[in-house]
């Protein structure tokens, strides 16, 4: 019988349901994360009866016919990037996006990375760098005889010196945005690389036409919402339960078929 | 004969039971079940019985096309159409239509459906400009960005949806009815259409289909009993 493998995809989807929610509950408190989705399509159907057929001489059709499914498969885990919640860290060197874009990441292979988590600090010799010791593009230096620096919505990096002179120039900060940000694939780390499917990386300075803008001391919290994540992550479980239940009745139903004789 | 027509029927019926279930959790997926009838026939080996059989036969589908639960995502390209109507996709199998408004943009900036499929729009694919600003959606189902209109979605009818083939993958297939532009058809942007299959119904539907097909197996194996005794007894006589 197929509903005995239709019930084992329905198990399947399933299990994938609550691996992607279990990722989302878990870094609900990742700077900068964006919750997934997975995204689940009806298998191919067998045609038992085909609709449209004639059904007698006099022209008449078979209206629906009858076709009989074979389960559910998963399309795609889907990201999506809503706006996290901004909140206050004090820390001069945390920067959040408002608005769509991704820091560009240096990475040590010469690669760029792109990532929303803007938690930056001054690396030994004064750049600009990520939690990881990466250089923030397009490489900012703060002399050492700075007391601090400020960040201004568009990016542009000023240090403020200790004696007291006017601030000094010392770069600006870049975003890159894309056309699929969806398609961008997840490295870890907060960071995202370029594939064909996000389409290729388009720099700019932030607060230009479809750029969002920065906010120094503020950091982009996940935008995994708990309430959201365990709802679903009930519905998932009971609906892992029903297929299972579908095995077993199936099981008895063959049961019975054995037993006639 | 009767009892193994029953169970084919009733098997089925499972088999749909169990798709259904399956999907509880497939966006814009649409509930079906089996409809039987009777067929009334001579079967071969009783052709000069004076009385017609009748035996159980899957006839049709009935299709429950009424709206799923609406779920907000937070994905301005995510769209539920509120009404009876479809979206019309081109995918690689031609012309199909769907009720899953997952959609996001490919490289080139086209709307596409997950599977990377372009939806079509009055005219044609929608194309975004990718170095442009955000998108915004009526209910009517034109996109705008930057403040000018870049397309329309297209949402098509049908007057008998039942008859459409299914194609998987969310998808559905014309059989032989041209699709109407819809009307009374509105968009939800930023929401998903979920399943419509209730699980309550399914489940109380899954203990029928195993309760009948026991007892029609039960059925069974009394006729063979009351057939062994009779030929016992008939041994005896003779």
């Amino acid at each position: 019988m197929r509903a005995l493998n239709t019930a084992a995809t329905g198990m399947q989807a399933q299990q994938l349901n609550v691996e992607v929610i279990a990722n989302n509950i878990a870094n609900m408190n990742t700077t900068g994360y964006k919750r997934q989705r997975a995204e689940f399509q009806d298998l191919l159907y067998q045609n038992v009866e085909r609709m449209g057929v004639t059904s007698s001489d006099a022209g008449t059709i078979v209206p629906t016919g009858v076709q009989v499914g074979t389960g559910v498969k998963s399309g795609s885990v889907y990201r999506i990037t809503e706006q996290g919640s901004i909140t206050q860290s004090q820390n001069p060197y945390d920067v959040a996006i408002q608005g769509d874009g991704y820091f560009v990441v240096q990475l040590p292979d010469g690669r760029d990375a792109y990532t929303r988590a803007g938690n930056f600090s001054l690396s030994p010799d004064g750049q600009i760098v990520t939690e990881d010791g990466f250089v923030v593009a397009p490489g900012i230096s703060v002399p050492a005889d700075a007391i601090g620096v400020s960040i201004n919505r568009q990016g542009a990096v000023q240090a403020i010196m200790a004696d007291g002179s006017a601030p000094q120039d010392v770069g600006a900060l870049e975003l890159a945005r894309f056309v699929n940000p969806a398609g961008l694939d997840a490295m870890g780390d907060n960071s995202f690389l370029e594939t064909p499917a996000s389409g290729a990386a388009n720099r700019g300075v932030p607060g230009s036409v479809g750029f969002g803008t920065l906010q120094q001391g503020f950091l982009e919290t996940s935008n995994v919402n708990a309430v959201t994540e365990i709802s679903a992550l009930i519905t998932a479980q009971r609906a892992y339960e029903m297929n299972s239940k579908v095995i077993t009745t199936t099981d008895e139903m063959l049961r019975s078929t054995a037993n006639l004789r | 004969m009767v009892g193994l027509s029953a169970q084919q029927v009733l098997q089925k019926r499972m088999d749909t039971t169990a798709n259904n279930l399956a999907n509880l959790t497939t966006s814009g997926f649409k509930v079906e079940h089996v409809v039987s009838r009777s067929l009334s026939e001579k079967p071969a080996a009783a052709a000069d019985s004076p009385q017609d059989i009748s035996f159980a036969d899957a006839w049709t589908l009935q299709r429950d096309f009424s709206t799923g639960p609406l779920e907000q995502t937070g994905n301005p390209l995510d769209f539920a159409l509120e009404g009876n109507g479809f979206f019309e996709v081109q995918s690689q199998a031609g012309t199909a239509y769907t009720r899953d408004g997952r959609f996001g943009l490919n490289d080139a900036g086209e709307v596409v459906t997950h599977s990377g499929d372009p939806v079509m729009g009055e005219g044609g694919p929608i194309t975004v400009n990718p170095v442009g600003g955000p998108l915004t959606v009526s209910r009517e189902g034109s996109i705008s960005q930057d403040g000018v209109s870049i397309g329309k979605i297209k949402i098509v009818q049908f007057q008998t949806p039942g008859a459409l083939e299914r194609m998987g993958s969310n998808l559905w297939k014309s059989t032989d009815e041209q699709p109407q532009p819809a009307t009374d058809v509105r968009i939800a942007a930023g929401m998903v259409e979920g399943s419509n299959v209730n699980a309550v119904l399914e489940l109380t539907e899954m203990i029928d289909i195993s309760r009948a097909y026991t007892s029609v197996a039960k059925m069974l194996s009394q006729s063979d009993e009351l057939r062994g005794m009779s030929i016992e007894k008939l041994a005896k006589v003779g």
